[in-house]
């Protein structure tokens, strides 16, 4: 299965200097619209919009959770290296899905749903360039198993979506 | 191949980057960059402000020039200082929970000094309204100014600016009749300060205090409260870098709630309740190959490790001596004509190897023991007899003192020990002749 950089998110919310933590979105699946409700987030993946479900990010969180916790930095390295820990440029410390139900269990409003995290950097300069606003945001690298496509043309709201199963479509 | 719209609800994430360049278009990073002074920074800070105190009596960045503020500066810069008081206030209370009273004891000026400061803020004068000269030429004209155009007063708040104004009025009589008299055409008169009240008083006393200021009575009402939230947070930051070790951890073991009212409480309370907890909490066990003492509030299963790993220690020790004692028993059975019981002997050989020190008792047996053994051996050395009967003792007398008599001489005179002299003296003729004296008068004493 081959492994690319799915989607880019950026909402950093906070950097803790002293704890060397930066927190924010790491994947956004809904976001708030004008109305106030919230709606699927597809981003400009250069295959086309991409949105990442709730159910998707959940299971891919669980996951990645009981992995490394791997932080790469602008995807620069290579990904075997990485996952190795070859190439140690961080840690994702803290990871919490944040659906739209979590929340509203808790009694949160939420402007946008998705994986909240804080990742460590292993290099004090990457905070710095946090500091300074160089480096805005997250971006995640793996691989899709499964979901639905539709062409651009379709209405993201319809049932006109088809299945695709990518490993076995032969995407691996 | 053709760009579709994805909807991934099954993936697998292998890493997640911090890059510089998001996607999303209307993704505004919102950064908040939240960080504590270091402990130099603190130190200096502080180290500035104790000096800016000692220096000029508290003068501090708020009073700094005399210019007065507007109202609108006056709120920002009381908000500046409550907030820096309060976010100084907040870095004493981590630093002293994080055990760094140091650093804590700092923050808390820091948050002194801030609070000081928000609080001379309300007591400074706010600037008058900019007016233009044609809006003072107008007002002159119709008399809400004076003849030159000073002291324009069309509201409630340029009259409390003209009061506090006073000071700097060449004529100050003539001001202060201005302002009684535009305080009566505006229906302010009870807002006019005692000093302007009566005609013959000094004006310069309006300057300053709480009826000057320009703040509506909830604006002020506001300041109040936060400044009496400020206090109340900078107390307990104070209480709570004052608090002790045995404090802290006793906090540590209370509710929220009961946290909350120890940490307020007075010092000598928060010791009385320590030490009360300390009394009901009594020690239940000491391990004796640590130390440490277990209270009744211990965990129970260290309290069952504790006294498994003495009792442990304890039964390693008693095989260790009887194995010992064994050892030093076989020992014993090689000193079969010493008196004494095969214990008495194991003690007595410890002792003299030194792997014991012995009691009293024991001390007393092993000399009783060694006594009756050399009473046992006297006979051994006692004097039989001599050969041939003859008295040896007293042969070779005169040789034997005059040899020591000129070892004496000869020690005095070479400054030797008397036992080098003797030997050199003997190696003289006259040494060998008294030798041979010495000799010959002991083989006739052999030989009658």
């Amino acid at each position: 299965m081959p492994e690319s950089v799915l989607s880019t998110f950026s909402t950093i919310c906070k950097v803790d200097r002293e704890l060397g933590i930066v927190i924010g979105y790491g994947i956004v699946c809904k976001e708030r619209d004008a109305s106030g409700v919230l709606r699927p987030y597809f981003d400009h993946d250069r295959d086309g919009p991409e949105n990442i479900t709730e159910r998707g990010m959940v299971g891919a969180a669980a996951d990645f959770a009981q992995s490394e916790r791997v932080m790469g930095f602008m995807h620069e390295d290579e990904p075997a290296a990485v996952a190795k820990r070859e190439i140690n440029r961080g840690t994702v410390v803290w990871m919490m899905p944040m659906t739209e139900s979590i929340a509203k269990s808790l009694g949160m409003t939420i402007q946008r749903s998705g994986l909240i995290i804080g990742v460590k950097p292993s290099d004090p300069s990457i905070l710095a360039k946090f500091e300074s606003g160089e480096l805005k945001g997250f971006s995640i690298r793996g691989a899709r198993v499964e979901g639905d496509e539709q062409p651009l043309e379709a209405d993201p709201n319809s049932d006109d979506w088809q299945r695709v199963r990518y490993v076995a479509a032969g995407a691996a | 191949m053709a760009k579709t719209r994805k909807r991934t609800d099954v993936l697998k994430l292998a890493s997640i980057s911090v890059v510089d360049s998001p996607a999303q278009d209307n993704a505004v990073a919102t950064m908040i960059v939240k960080r504590r002074l270091t402990a130099d920074e603190v130190a200096k800070a502080a180290e500035k402000l104790d000096a800016e105190d000692a220096g000029d009596g508290g003068r501090d960045e708020a009073s700094e020039g005399e210019a007065p503020l507007t109202e609108a500066d006056q709120k920002a810069l009381h908000s500046h200082y409550a907030q820096m008081a309060a976010q100084h206030a907040q870095d004493a209370s981590y630093h002293a929970a994080s055990g760094r009273l140091d650093q804590s004891a700092a923050s808390t000026k820091l948050a002194q000094q801030a609070h000081r400061s928000a609080k001379r803020v309300l007591a400074m004068p706010i600037a008058k309204r900019d007016f233009t000269q044609d809006q003072r030429d107008a007002a002159a004209k119709t008399g809400a100014a004076m003849p030159d155009g000073s002291f324009p007063i069309a509201n409630s708040g340029d009259l409390h600016n003209a009061m506090r104004a006073i000071g700097r009025a060449n004529d100050p009589e003539a001001v202060k009749a201005h302002i009684r008299s535009r305080a009566k055409a505006l229906g302010l008169e009870s807002e006019l300060s005692d000093a302007f009240k009566k005609s013959n008083d000094a004006g310069d006393g309006a300057t300053h205090g709480d009826d000057a200021m320009p703040l509506t009575e909830a604006q002020v009402i506001e300041l109040q409260k936060k400044n009496v939230e400020l206090e109340k947070s900078l107390a307990r930051a104070q209480r709570l870098a004052e608090m002790t070790d045995a404090e802290k951890d006793y906090a540590k073991t209370l509710l929220e709630s009961e946290r909350e009212s120890f940490v307020n409480a007075e010092s000598t309370a928060r010791v009385a309740a320590v030490r009360k907890a300390r009394e009901a909490d009594s020690v239940v066990y000491t391990c004796k190959a640590t130390g440490k003492e277990f209270r009744k509030s211990s965990d129970p299963d260290a309290v069952a490790m504790a006294k498994a790993l003495d009792e442990s220690n304890e039964r390693t020790a008693k095989a260790e001596l009887e194995s010992e004692n064994v050892a030093f028993a076989k020992r014993a059975a090689d000193l079969p004509n010493l008196p004494g019981t095969v214990d008495e002997k194991v003690v007595l050989l410890k002792t003299v190897e030194g792997r014991m020190k012995p009691d009293a008792k024991q001390a007393d047996r092993n000399a009783q023991i060694l006594k009756a053994a050399s009473q046992a051996l006297a006979p051994a050395f006692q004097r039989a007899g001599t050969t041939g009967g003859a008295d040896l003792s007293k042969a070779g007398g005169f040789a034997v003192d005059k040899v020591a008599e000129l070892a004496k001489d000869y020690a005095k005179t070479h400054s030797v020990t008397i036992e080098v002299a003797k030997s050199r003296v003997l190696k003289t003729p006259e040494g060998q002749r008294l030798y041979k004296e010495y000799e010959d008068e002991k083989r006739a004493a052999l030989a009658s």
